[in-house]
């Protein structure tokens, strides 16, 4: 027998069917503000209201998008974009979780990596950039450094938070039951720091999206924010704010990806 | 030879004002198939002297025996009942059941299959896949002892496993453990702070004083008949031994207002 699975804590009784009704509304409600938005934009630009060469308006801006991508422009420069984030951020995923778990689970580590972590973490790593153009050149390897470098410390400060949330009791209890020290971390810690560990990676995203534009913005030869400074310093408006939506909608996808996965896996929460 | 002994186990705790002798001169024997409740104030260091028996806690000085053997860590024989379940949250019922054998290399499918027997026998059939989230207090500290009797141990150590309970609930976890307990008749150690608990349940009631360097005050036996009901706690004998464990863990004044009502 299968038990149903368990809605948010306090919603009340309601079917699937209802549920999803719900949520449904939800999203158009929430579009609501954005098309009143998008038509006042486009309203007060072809009326002259606003000088339609600063703020362009939504209609150029859709024109704009379809020419980048009809032009290859987009799909020449976006897959350097992607490869410089999605390397950087699988290795500080690969790196950072176990160190971070290790970390909150052995003092001594943590006491031999805390210091310089934290810096890392409240340091702008961005400013340190043109060391990494320094050691790696202008190509895509300074710039999957810098990504590593940022998302590392986002992903190890929460795996060692997760591990450091475990509930002292229920350890307690596994030494009770024989749990040896490793069985203790793969039974206990791991599993119970894994919702904190997820949302490390989460924020990680954030991080590396913004780090990634940001460090072709300052020099590079293909790539997103190569484009975006180009089109900044020639005041083409237009394609500027489809590649900086483009960026946002990236972040926004893969976040969102990561917290259903969240949701569907940590039920317990 | 006793199934459990204490010998003049002392238990002591680092503070910040230094070393604090909680448990001063624990000496006990407990027999085979002997369902024991310690009671005694709070802070007295009851729980201690339970985490001891586990070999969670090493006396300061003293030992523990079981079968003649000194205790020195967690061991096969041994299971614990916590006051606040511990279960893991991520894990269902019949998951958490199946922990300790888990961890002794059981594999998953006869660990399953007992695991689902001891849910059944708690009383929670058909709750096999829930998270302990789901469940009430009540429930969850039916799975916390069905975790512990799947590794099917020859003691049973709990730690005010209905503490954290209303009275009603307690009442009935309390009558369900004796069902259980009547099967086969395990020894039991059971650290409570209620009094109707202790006589309800126990061949005997050891009594400790208040700490620091707490020590059993009074051994006492609980003499009334096998298989118990709750009709035992209108008994007058039932009244004797509550007035005597009042007297001994509130003192004399105390006694009479905790006392029911004369008619």
């Amino acid at each position: 027998m299968r038990t149903p699975k368990r809605k948010d804590a306090g919603a009340p009784l309601t079917t699937s069917r209802a549920g999803s009704q719900e949520s449904a509304v939800k999203v158009l409600t929430g579009c609501i503000s954005i098309v009143v938005v998008l038509v006042a934009w486009q309203v007060s630009a072809s009326s002259g209201l606003v000088d339609a060469s600063y703020t362009s308006s939504p209609l150029e801006i859709v024109k704009a998008a379809a020419e980048l991508v009809t032009s290859g422009e987009l799909a020449q420069n976006l897959p350097t974009t992607l490869f410089e984030f999605s390397i950087g951020y699988a290795l500080a995923v690969v790196i950072g979780v176990p160190l971070g778990m290790l970390m909150g689970w052995r003092l001594r580590v943590r006491q031999v990596f805390e210091p310089l972590l934290y810096a890392l973490y409240v340091t702008p790593s961005l400013a340190l950039f043109p060391i990494f153009v320094l050691v790696w050149g202008i190509g895509t390897t300074s710039k999957i450094a810098i990504v590593f470098v940022d998302v590392l410390a986002t992903v190890v400060i929460n795996a060692m938070a997760g591990v450091q949330e475990t509930d002292a009791r229920t350890l307690r209890m596994a030494h009770a039951f024989g749990a040896g020290q490793m069985a203790q971390f793969w039974k206990i810690i791991a599993p119970s720091a894994m919702p904190t560990t997820v949302a490390g990676l989460r924020l990680g995203v954030g991080r590396g999206v913004i780090t990634v534009i940001v460090a072709e913005l300052y020099g590079g030869v293909v790539g997103l924010g190569v484009m975006i400074s180009a089109y900044g310093s020639s005041f083409n408006v237009p394609p500027l704010i489809v590649l900086a939506l483009l960026a946002g909608l990236f972040g926004l996808i893969v976040g969102s990806l990561l917290r259903r996965i969240e949701r569907s896996v940590f039920r317990w929460e | 030879m006793s199934h459990i002994t204490f010998d003049s186990v002392k238990i002591s705790y680092k503070t910040s004002d230094g070393e604090v002798e909680a448990v001063g001169d624990f000496s006990a024997e407990i027999q085979k198939g002997e369902f024991i409740a310690i009671v005694g104030p709070s802070g007295c260091g009851k729980s201690s002297v339970l985490s001891a028996a586990d070999g969670l806690l090493k006396p300061a000085a003293g030992n523990v025996y079981v079968s003649g053997e000194p205790v020195t860590g967690p061991g096969h024989g041994r299971a614990m009942v916590f006051q606040d379940a511990s279960l893991m949250p991520w894990r269902s019922v019949e998951s958490n059941v199946a922990f300790g054998l888990e961890l002794r290399g059981v594999g998953k499918a006869e660990r399953l299959r007992t695991a689902r027997e001891l849910v059944k026998l708690v009383g929670l059939e058909g709750r096999e896949r829930s998270r302990p989230s789901q469940l009430s207090g009540g429930m969850r500290q039916r799975v916390g002892i069905a975790r512990a009797l799947a590794v099917d141990p020859e003691i049973l150590l709990m730690d005010e496993p209905f503490g954290a309970l209303d009275a009603q609930t307690r009442e009935s976890m309390g009558m369900e453990l004796l069902r259980i307990w009547e099967n086969d008749r395990k020894t039991v150690l059971f650290v409570t702070h209620g009094i109707d608990e202790a006589i309800l349940l126990a061949d005997r009631v050891l009594v400790m004083s208040a700490g620091p360097r707490s020590r059993i005050v009074e051994d006492i036996t609980i003499d009334l008949p096998r298989p118990r009901t709750r009709e035992v706690r209108v008994g007058r004998e039932f009244q004797v031994y509550r007035s005597r464990l009042s007297n001994l863990l509130f003192g004399e004044q105390d006694a009479r207002t905790t006392e029911p009502a004369t008619r």
